[in-house]
């Protein structure tokens, strides 16, 4: 059963230029679905166009229904009810998406209030609950801590407890490793796919990188130019691409692999 | 060619940023330094570059040490040893059109003394050429160029001086896909063409495999391991080392 | 890139302040009647004679507003070279600044920037007498803390850019990098500055005249005008409008011209995001 289902969802500029058009997907409880596009491609902003966060100066179209509801036609104020409490979204860089002057204790805790019900006195127990299930070592010191004082996986790790502190039908995870090292964004991943796995949560991972969808997404769909180019299975799409620009996608990820495969296997390989 | 020898250094005074750093960028050997943020690996650039000096220990350029101090030794050095930077956006200077940045290295570095006036612009139209775009280029601006062509224009300007050595810091990371391939072809294709040594600092492995030979690999300001691209991508014996190759996210379990 | 012609603040703000100019050299040589002359009868009203009518000593009132001008215009250029000159200097050392040195101007500049103009032109003109130089050079000095500022903060942001790094790797000297890179990057946004301190300087100088320490007679400013129109201002109205519809209409003319100068170079030298 489907919970979110996109037709044809066109995002246009006021001149008239459209950035994103025919745009069909559809999520159902539990899916995980990945976005895969580079800078320009709308990945981003269909991902804005869902919780309808998109800049004033550009107009969507089309239909983006979520368990019957058309999230295109309903006031605001019924959009920021759903926001939070159905659909959360993560984004790139966490430094801009907390509130730098706040403690991150005290950021948790509005979510937590709000959407949770949780009272002033269970609030702290409730901070540190949320810390530990996104696997902050130290909850107690990030909890007093400011945005700035805590490492680049940790602030990550604190931006998805924040979108989970409304507990969401759908979290949208928009580029949140690109920013990360190499192994910190591993563990990430690997967070998220535990997450989203425990609470039965549908995901929507948009990323540049192939190999890293592949961690966490069953399907995807592949968007250049505002459109889609090809979808699938991630598995159809690694081994057999149809489109130039996903076979593009799929050698370059292959590149490393490739050549640790013929070192493995003794072949002589030209670096060059 | 280039060796540090027990290099330390601190941009602070109090914490190093690096310590007893010793490598060798030989000619002919492309060196790959990888490592994560904090690792180090940029401020390896900018000492080899002369931007900064060691806090100990040495850095030797054909087997004498590195004196920045002798005007002579610097320009002889800077010919030599070029570079290009992470960001296409950062590293062409808006107001200069694209002959006058190409050619800023052969004025600087008194390559177009006494040589007559339109030898310069006929230099950077050969550079333009080798890196895939035409001379129509010349009078335009930075912002007229994509991410992709800006590197271009940059690796250009790196190379006008015919140097030995080029260093490329994170240079395709900003890059789409498509230009990320065609850069690294690039690459490949001006090393060949005239026997330039690489040195890539990167984070990402899968560009250093693709293009170096040896490989240094660091954390917290150390070379933790080091060896050809084969040992240390297909036998790897430091921890970090290993954790870095664990990380990378892999195709092949689906393929 | 977006031609002049289609700049609509900046042709009108050029035209506009070239209204100024042409206004404050004519009456280098020639206002409708000199300042000594007193035969306009006080106060009187408009009339084909007296086109805004006279003051209270019967001098005409549209040569001393033609005055005005020239004067804002002397104080807006002149204060504000000595502004560029002297805070832009400051600026540029102080963007090289490092370290320690870099510390030590940032808490120069800020002390500067908190010292108020009217005191330093007070403690200037209790010097040297009051004076149109005087308050030309109180002004000037108080500007260049806006400069030196502004100069500083341009100069750190160029020299974080990547391409000041390809220009040593070039082999560039630093002299010659301020000359072709840094400088370059930094004029139009001072220009841009120049044009609303030319406003500022006009204000401040209406403000120091209005107190009775600008320029004494017969440099009498829009300022100078102004206070004295403050005994006359129900019985002749029109000595307090024009001078300050002046110097409203001198503001809003440079402030056009710098959004409008902004604006060009906006469009010509936008980095990519």
């Amino acid at each position: 059963m489907n919970i979110l289902n996109i037709q044809a969802l066109r995002i246009s500029s006021e001149a008239g230029v459209d950035l994103v058009s025919r745009v069909d997907l559809e999520l159902s409880a539990g899916a995980r679905l990945g976005i895969l596009g580079e800078s320009g491609s709308g990945k981003s902003l269909t991902a804005l166009a869902i919780t309808r966060l998109l800049p004033p100066a550009l107009y969507s179209s089309g239909s983006i229904n979520l368990r019957g509801t058309e999230l295109l036609n309903v006031s605001e104020k019924e959009m920021c009810k759903i926001r939070g409490s159905k659909i959360a979204i993560v984004f790139q860089d966490p430094l801009t998406s907390l509130d730098p002057l706040m403690k991150i204790g005290k950021q948790l805790s509005l979510p937590l209030s709000r959407y949770q019900g949780v009272k002033r006195s269970g609030l702290r127990v409730a901070v540190e609950a949320a810390l530990n299930e996104v696997k902050i070592t130290d909850p107690k010191r990030v909890a007093h801590s400011y945005p700035h004082e805590i490492s680049g996986g940790e602030r990550q790790r604190v931006a998805l407890a924040m979108a989970l502190a409304c507990q969401p039908e759908i979290l949208i995870a928009d580029e949140i490793t690109t920013s990360l090292d190499v192994s910190i964004a591993a563990e990430v991943l690997e967070l998220l796919d535990l997450l989203v796995r425990t609470r039965n949560m549908s995901l929507i991972f948009i990323s540049h990188d192939i190999a890293t969808v592949s961690q966490v997404a069953d399907d995807a769909i592949v968007m250049q130019a505002g459109v889609i180019v090809e979808r699938g299975t991630i598995a159809e799409l690694i081994r057999n691409p149809q489109d130039p620009y996903t076979k593009k996608l799929v050698r370059s990820a292959l590149n490393l692999e490739t050549v640790l495969l013929n070192i493995a296997q003794g072949t002589p390989h030209d670096f060059l | 060619m280039i060796s540090f020898n027990a290099v330390d250094f601190s941009y602070t005074g109090k914490s190093p940023t690096l310590s007893d750093i010793s490598f060798e960028i030989a000619p002919g050997r492309n060196l790959g330094i990888v490592g994560e943020s904090g690792s180090g690996k940029s401020t390896i650039m900018k000492l080899a570059l002369g931007l900064y000096r060691p806090g100990k220990g040495e850095i030797q350029y054909q087997g004498a040490p590195l004196n920045f101090a002798d005007k002579a030794i610097a320009k002889g050095y800077r010919r030599n040893v070029q570079a290009i930077f992470q960001d296409p956006y950062s590293s062409l200077d808006p107001r200069q059109s694209i002959l006058r940045a190409i050619a800023e290295p052969l004025n600087s570095l008194g390559i177009s003394d006494g040589k007559p006036k339109d030898w310069v612009a006929e230099q950077v139209k050969q550079a333009l050429y080798e890196v895939g775009l035409d001379d129509s280029a010349l009078s335009r601006y930075p912002r007229e160029f994509s991410g992709g062509q800006r590197q271009r224009i940059a690796i250009a300007r790196a190379l006008i001086s015919q140097p030995r050595i080029l260093l490329a810091d994170e240079p395709v990371s900003s890059l789409d896909v498509t230009n990320r391939e065609l850069i690294l072809e690039l690459l490949r294709k001006l090393r060949e063409k005239h026997d330039l040594t690489i040195a890539v600092i990167s984070h990402d492995l899968s560009i250093i495999a693709a293009l170096c030979d040896e490989i240094l690999v660091m954390n917290r300001g150390r070379i933790v391991e080091r060896g050809t691209s084969e040992l240390v991508l297909g036998n790897p014996r430091h921890p970090y080392t290993k954790r870095l190759l664990k990380a990378i996210p892999r195709l092949s379990a689906h393929r | 890139m977006r031609p002049i012609s289609r700049n609509s603040k900046l042709l009108s703000g050029s035209i506009l302040v070239a209204f100024f100019f042409f206004v404050a050299i004519i009456s280098l040589t020639w206002t409708p009647f000199k300042l000594d002359d007193m035969s306009g009868g006080r106060l009187s009203s408009p009339s084909w004679r007296h086109f805004l009518g006279t003051d209270t000593l019967g001098r005409d009132q549209l040569s001393r507003v033609m005055i005005g001008a020239r004067i804002a215009i002397e104080v807006g250029f002149l204060a504000v070279l000595i502004g560029i000159l002297v805070g832009g200097s400051i600026g540029i050392i102080a963007g090289f600044a490092r370290g320690k040195w870099d510390d030590l101007f940032t808490s120069f500049l800020d002390t500067l920037i908190a010292f108020p103009t009217l005191l330093l032109a007070m403690l200037i003109i209790a010097a040297r007498g009051s004076s149109l130089f005087s308050g030309i050079l109180a002004i000037g000095l108080g500007i260049s803390s806006v400069f030196a500022r502004v100069t500083r903060l341009l100069v750190k942001s160029v020299l974080s850019r990547d391409f000041i790094t390809a220009a040593r790797v070039s082999g560039t000297t630093w002299p010659r990098i301020t000359l072709i890179h840094v400088i370059p990057n930094i004029w139009p946004t001072l220009l841009v500055t120049s044009a609303l301190q030319i406003g500022v300087a006009g204000l401040a100088e209406a403000s120091l005249s209005f107190l009775g320490l600008g320029a004494p007679p017969p440099n009498d400013s829009w300022g100078s005008l102004l206070q004295q129109a403050q005994n006359t201002v129900y019985s002749a109205p029109l000595s307090a409008i024009v001078p300050g519809l002046c110097l409203v209409l001198f503001v809003i003319s440079v402030n056009l011209l710098a959004d409008g100068i902004r604006f060009h170079f906006d469009q010509n030298s936008r980095v990519a995001p």
